[in-house]
């Protein structure tokens, strides 16, 4: 178990990366918390080292979108609606003040972490396919894909990579 | 496009407020007892479930083993199991007579010592002795020590009576009896005759009485010539050198007590 200042110098660190993360999944702040918590007990909890600060990071973007998609994937939540999320369906609005965020958080699931993944984290294919254990060619299908629906959305005015 | 996600997702902070709600749940976290850990105790459960268990079957296996057999043989014959515990575990009877002394006596589960009181001081057997009947008692021993032990003590409750015969056997030799239906101290007897007469069936031993039974072998080996070494006692290994080596087996004894093999 690591000692309770590592974790807050994790916090510090690499707290953003875990909000960005939650935000593409979950788009409330009460799940949000709840994820972004467990994410750290568990680094917390983990006794193993880390080989380098890559790595680190690497184990806690894999934790977060895990942590994500077991909650999507609960009994609870797949049969209830937050009351923030039918205040959503009733007055649909952009609550980052984001038009490009809004535009990505519109995407489906597997693009949009792809999207944040290279655009925003910068890995390669190879090293996002790593990090979701998938096939490298699906990761660049994705990409592609993705890139192409968030042109669609912003009104083609991407300038691709 | 590129720029734009990169500074999209750069305008996502997590708040002060959250890391320090956080911060204090990890606090809360770290300051609590530990407790055991909740997955470890399903499997703990099972394993102290299958330890339990285990104790009790070898538990019972212990309790229940046969370590040593105490056959006594008046007119009544009654053999008596001793488990490792010297707990009476079992008890047989071969004969009507034994199976009324036995179901006057309640002996399971005593020690084989006070069980073997109980049987010498009942009634049954006080009146066989006192009507010149002739007490063999054999201990059977799977376990060497603890046989040694019984043997010692039924010597020593038997050192005054008259015509009481006490020795050990081997368990081989005891199977052997009891594939006969006889139990040990009447099988030893039965054997002897047969050297001397083939009309004597193992139904007919188990009921006469040891008295009869010895009264006849002597008579017997009176007929055939047979010098007897003592008039009062027959000595059994002397005797036991034509029984094929089925009989009972040689060794030093006292006046009452035959071993087998030292």
């Amino acid at each position: 178990m690591r000692s309770e200042a590592e974790v807050s110098q994790a916090i510090d660190t690499y707290a953003d990366m875990v909000k960005q993360i939650c935000i593409l999944h979950l788009k409330n702040d009460a799940d949000t918390e709840d994820i972004f918590q467990t994410v750290f007990l568990k680094y917390a909890l983990r006794s193993a080292a880390f080989e380098s600060a890559e790595h680190e990071k690497a184990w806690l973007i894999r934790v977060t979108l895990n942590a994500c998609k077991d909650l999507l994937r609960s009994f609870f939540r797949s049969h209830t609606l937050p009351l923030e999320a039918a205040a959503e369906l009733a007055a649909p609005e952009t609550p980052f003040g984001n038009p490009v965020l809004e535009a990505v958080l519109r995407l489906p699931e597997k693009y949009r972490r792809v999207i944040y993944l290279h655009y925003y984290m910068g890995y390669s294919a190879p090293q996002i396919a790593q990090i979701l254990g998938k096939n490298p060619n699906t990761v660049y299908t994705h990409l592609t894909r993705g890139r192409e629906m968030l042109k669609e959305i912003l009104g083609g005015d991407g300038d691709g990579t | 496009m590129e720029h734009e996600i990169r500074q999209a997702f750069a305008s996502v902070h997590a708040s002060e407020q959250l890391k320090a709600r956080t911060r204090q749940r990890l606090h809360r976290y770290y300051a609590r007892p530990a407790p055991a850990p909740r997955a470890l105790l399903g499997p703990l459960c099972a394993a102290a479930a299958c330890c339990l268990l285990c104790l009790g079957l070898v538990g019972w296996r212990l309790f229940f083993t046969v370590t040593s057999v105490i056959s006594i043989d008046i007119n009544p014959s009654l053999e008596l199991s001793v488990n490792r515990f010297d707990r009476i575990i079992g008890v047989e009877s071969y004969n009507p007579d034994g199976e009324a002394l036995a179901n006057g006596l309640q002996l399971l589960y005593k020690s084989y010592a006070q069980a073997v009181d109980e049987v010498l001081a009942s009634e049954t057997v006080t009146a066989c002795l006192a009507g010149d009947g002739v007490l063999s008692i054999a201990v059977v021993e799977t376990e060497p020590l603890q046989g040694e032990e019984i043997l010692n003590y039924v010597t020593h409750c038997t050192a005054s009576t008259p015509n009481a015969h006490c020795h050990s056997v081997q368990k081989e030799e005891a199977d052997q009896a009891h594939e006969l239906g006889l139990s040990y101290g009447r099988y030893a007897l039965y054997i002897q005759i047969c050297q001397h007469t083939d009309s004597l069936t193992p139904e007919q031993a188990n009921q006469m009485s040891m008295r009869q039974l010895r009264d006849l072998l002597t008579e017997l080996q009176q007929k055939a010539g047979d010098t007897l070494s003592d008039s009062a006692d027959l000595e059994w290994e002397e005797e036991s050198d034509g029984c094929s080596g089925s009989g009972p087996g040689q060794g030093s004894g006292g006046h009452h007590r035959h071993g087998q093999g030292g």
